[in-house]
């Protein structure tokens, strides 16, 4: 009976715990939706670099004026609404999408 | 006549420390899995793409993208429930070694990391996660050699 009594202690203490767990959980990932955003990478006539995630066109190399976005959802860099908004379509689908300048 | 005396060790714990220390470190690998899982879950999506990017699994990934998932929940299911406790080690620190297995390899094999962790552990680097599973598989391994001792776990 002693032992019963206290297998069901330790089952609502770990059911108390999941139910912590998973509610913090659901609080912090409603956090990181809003940061999601892609990597910019900019074309130097060699290689693609990492400009970084905030868009600028101004990163983007002159003459080859070429960048590429890598989408993102694995990685939580942060952009702008505005720069978000300035950005022409892509060209291409899915995770690497293509901007030209 | 001969007696023999028992010396405690000023560090020795009773049965009742050993099994509450048991179950606290029960506890943690529940609450780790519960988090992996609900987050894995949660943005389903997101770990599954992440998982289609890693070329050693990539083609598996939709079904690995379910049954790691389903495998953390069976097994906080199995650590939730006293009389399964020990299943649950042991299924918990099989589990670990391949989570473990699988960051070593990314780590010496693949020059891009992708991430799809959750709540603290996002904030750490491949090693250090590295070191983090480690210490989680330390943790269980201990519970099952103080459980042991007293068979304070049951079988």
């Amino acid at each position: 009976m002693k032992n019963l009594s206290l297998n069901i202690k330790k089952i609502a203490l770990s059911l108390m715990v999941v139910g912590l767990v998973v509610g913090f959980s659901a609080f912090t990932s409603v956090e990181k939706q809003t940061k999601l955003a892609p990597f910019y990478y900019g074309f130097n006539g060699v290689e693609y670099q990492l400009i970084g995630s905030d868009y600028d066109p101004n990163n983007c190399i002159s003459g080859t004026e070429r960048c590429v976005v890598e989408s993102p959802d694995d990685t939580n860099p942060t952009i702008s609404v505005s720069a978000a908004a300035s950005l022409p379509s892509p060209t291409g689908n899915g995770h690497n999408k293509q901007y030209d300048f | 006549m001969e007696s023999i005396t028992h010396k405690q060790s000023a560090f020795s714990l009773t049965d009742k420390t050993k099994e509450w220390i048991v179950f606290g470190i029960c506890l943690l690998c529940l609450a780790l899995f519960a988090s992996a899982a609900y987050q894995k879950l949660a943005d389903h999506e997101i770990f599954y793409k992440g998982l289609s990017k890693v070329s050693l699994i990539g083609g598996a990934a939709i079904y690995i993208a379910w049954l790691v998932p389903i495998a953390e929940m069976l097994i906080c299911l199995l650590l939730l429930i006293p009389t399964t406790q020990k299943i649950g080690l042991y299924s918990f620190i099989s589990l670990m070694t391949i989570f473990t297995g699988y960051i070593l390899s990314m780590l010496l094999w693949t020059e891009k990391l992708p991430c799809h962790c959750n709540l603290i552990i996002e904030k750490l680097s491949w090693a250090e996660h590295l070191w983090f599973n480690a210490g989680f598989i330390a943790l269980a391994v201990f519970a099952l050699w103080l459980g042991k001792a007293k068979e304070l776990i049951k079988k």
